[in-house]
């Protein structure tokens, strides 16, 4: 009898201990989306049809359940972040549809640990559909499962990609633009038009464009640095879509990095130095190289810390004289 | 005697001055255009986009792929133009996101103390992205099955914060509430130094709106690539008089890549 206590309590034990650690197990279970493409950049004719697939992949240790839906979304900043619009309707929300045989768009689906699910989305523009810009994102998101009996936050991802769409009967919307700004950010200050900057700090350029036409464009072109000896020095403009209605500060991109960068000269310029007057063209296209939009600003160059480092040493070396000789000369009428 | 120094002062000034301007010229010239455009990760194809035209089709689905200018005539023979992707990244890692853990779990609290954390682990690959924001909001309150809530942080009376950039310390433990931090890869600057803020509330919309935790643009210096990873700390911190039970909401993450 006192054996198969001995035996049961031991099996409840190990019964236990299983449990316990399987817990912990789930508790460290990882949760992870991917997709694949990021961006989706539409120009179509009311009444057309479209298609594209996306690779949606479950990253998690485990299966998960997984929702979609269609939201709305304008620009959060002047970077490109977006702002997802929860609360708002839009009709063309009703244009998108999945035409996966077994899966409809707001259907939950299993998705299994490690496996990738192939969506083809469907764009029906309906005919008469007025010339406009839509701006969505589609979000795939996990439905949380609270099994937790401790205090605890449960974790639930979203991940979306943008969706640009741009309705056009032509293919040629009508696009405008505006230089909201340029300038010179780290600029030492201004006088007038022309903007003074110290010799040994590369130039930073800040460039503004606004969109005021009806729809998304990408800004093509570069800025030119001339300096009054004639050199040149190119910086090319990133061609990102800055949306209606919306101002975004421009970038460019460096060959030497491979890498989208701030409109900034290039590293290699940290040892050299800019010496007096220069002047910074921009001028781009809407979506074609081209100088449709052109705008220059002018700046003067000068070692102005190096100078004025210079200047007050000479000055403290012109103070120790002065002082030495007067002191010579109070010593010597004493 | 001040008359005789000045000249040999100004002389000195202009020569040295025209010295660094024929040594800053010398320099400048030296600067040559290039071209190398490739990486492991990606491939800048600008300025000249004219790469590909036409249908691409396969067995699973079709895609019409226009890039760049496009011949005239197309668009009003095929009725649309599809990019797929970052025109100027061509990149085949999909934009991904990975949390370490399905839940955070606190286990039983023990009041007035500022040890009852737990840690988050965000990671993101963002090599086909030209740039991407995470961002974070909870659905309410950690509200028990009694509806006693456990309030979000405003932190340390000295140094307050909210849900949006405003990030204070948290560092007395009668400053109660529920907050995190967040330390790492692409995280808002406003953390440094150890600063928590709370959870934007889901039933404060649309005033409150999810707050971006981790992410960048370009212009702000994200780089495109894999395995950028943040820690996220959240800190529960209750009074004495804290109604017993068991505290849970949800917090719901999402990623999404820039525009």
């Amino acid at each position: 009898m006192k054996n198969l206590k001995f035996k049961i309590l031991f099996a409840l034990s190990l019964f236990f201990v299983f449990w316990a650690s399987s817990l912990d197990e789930a508790k460290a279970q990882s949760l992870g989306l991917s997709i694949y493409p990021p961006l989706l950049e539409v120009m179509i004719k009311p009444g057309k049809t479209i298609t594209q697939v996306y690779r949606l992949a479950n990253q998690s240790d485990s299966d998960l359940v997984i929702t979609s839906k269609i939201l709305t979304f304008k620009p959060a900043d002047e970077l490109g972040n977006v702002q997802l619009e929860t609360n708002s309707s839009s009709p063309s929300s009703d244009w998108f549809s999945f035409q996966n045989a077994d899966l409809n768009l707001g259907d939950n689906f299993v998705l299994k640990a490690g496996l990738e699910q192939q969506v083809v989305l469907k764009i029906k523009v309906p005919e008469a559909t007025p010339e406009d810009d839509y701006y969505l994102t589609l979000l795939f998101e996990s439905l949380p499962e609270l099994t937790l009996n401790q205090s605890s936050s449960q974790s639930k991802i979203q991940i979306g990609t943008n969706l640009l769409l741009t309705i056009s009967e032509t293919g040629e919307p009508p696009r405008k633009a505006e230089i909201a700004e340029f300038k010179i950010k780290n600029a030492w200050f201004k006088l007038g038009s022309w903007q003074f900057i110290d010799s040994f700090v590369n130039p930073l350029f800040v460039l503004r464009i606004k969109n005021s036409g009806r729809s998304l464009f990408k800004p093509m072109g570069n800025m030119t640095v001339s300096g009054w000896s004639g050199q040149k020095y190119l910086l090319e403009l990133l061609p990102e879509n800055i949306l209606t209605n919306s101002i975004r500060q421009s970038q460019c991109f460096s060959t030497n990095k491979n890498q989208p960068f701030p409109c900034q000269l290039e590293s290699g310029w940290k040892n050299k130095f800019l010496i007096g007057s220069y002047q910074t063209q921009v001028s781009f296209g809407l979506d074609k190289i081209s100088e449709d939009y052109r705008k220059t600003i002018h700046f003067f160059a000068f070692p102005f810390v190096l100078t004025g480092l210079f200047l007050f040493t000479i000055l403290i070396f012109y103070l120790i004289k002065k002082y030495s000789r007067f002191k010579n000369k109070v010593d010597n009428s004493s | 005697m001040k008359v005789k120094h000045q000249p040999k002062f100004f002389l000195s000034l202009g020569l040295f001055l025209l010295l660094f301007s024929f040594f800053g010229l010398a320099f400048l010239k030296e600067a040559k255009a290039q071209s190398s455009l490739k990486s492991t990760n990606y491939e800048i194809t600008l300025p000249n986009l004219n790469m590909v035209s036409g249908n691409a089709a396969s067995s699973g689905y079709k895609m019409g792929v226009t890039g760049g200018q496009t011949a005239p005539g197309l668009y009003s023979s095929t009725g649309y133009q599809i990019k797929a992707g970052f025109q100027y990244i061509h990149s085949i890692i999909p934009f991904s996101f990975q949390l370490d853990a399905l839940a955070l779990d606190f286990g039983s609290l023990t009041a007035q103390v500022l040890t009852n954390e737990k840690t988050l682990t965000l990671t993101v690959n963002s090599g086909s992205a030209g740039g991407y924001q995470i961002t974070a909001i909870e659905n309410d309150n950690l509200k028990s099955t009694a509806l006693s809530k456990i309030p979000d942080t405003s932190c340390d009376s000295t140094d307050t914060c909210d849900y949006q950039t405003n990030s204070g310390t948290w560092t007395e433990n009668t400053t109660y509430g529920f907050g995190y931090n967040m330390n790492g890869d692409d995280v808002p600057s406003e953390f440094s130094g150890g600063k928590f803020k709370r959870f934007a509330n889901a039933t404060n919309a649309p005033t409150e709106n999810p707050t971006k935790v981790m992410g960048l643009t370009p212009l702000e210096g994200h780089v495109a690539g894999r395995g950028k990873e943040a820690t996220m700390t959240t800190r529960i911190n209750i009074d004495n008089i804290q109604a017993a039970g068991v505290y849970q909401n949800i917090l719901t993450f999402t990623a999404i890549p820039t525009y």
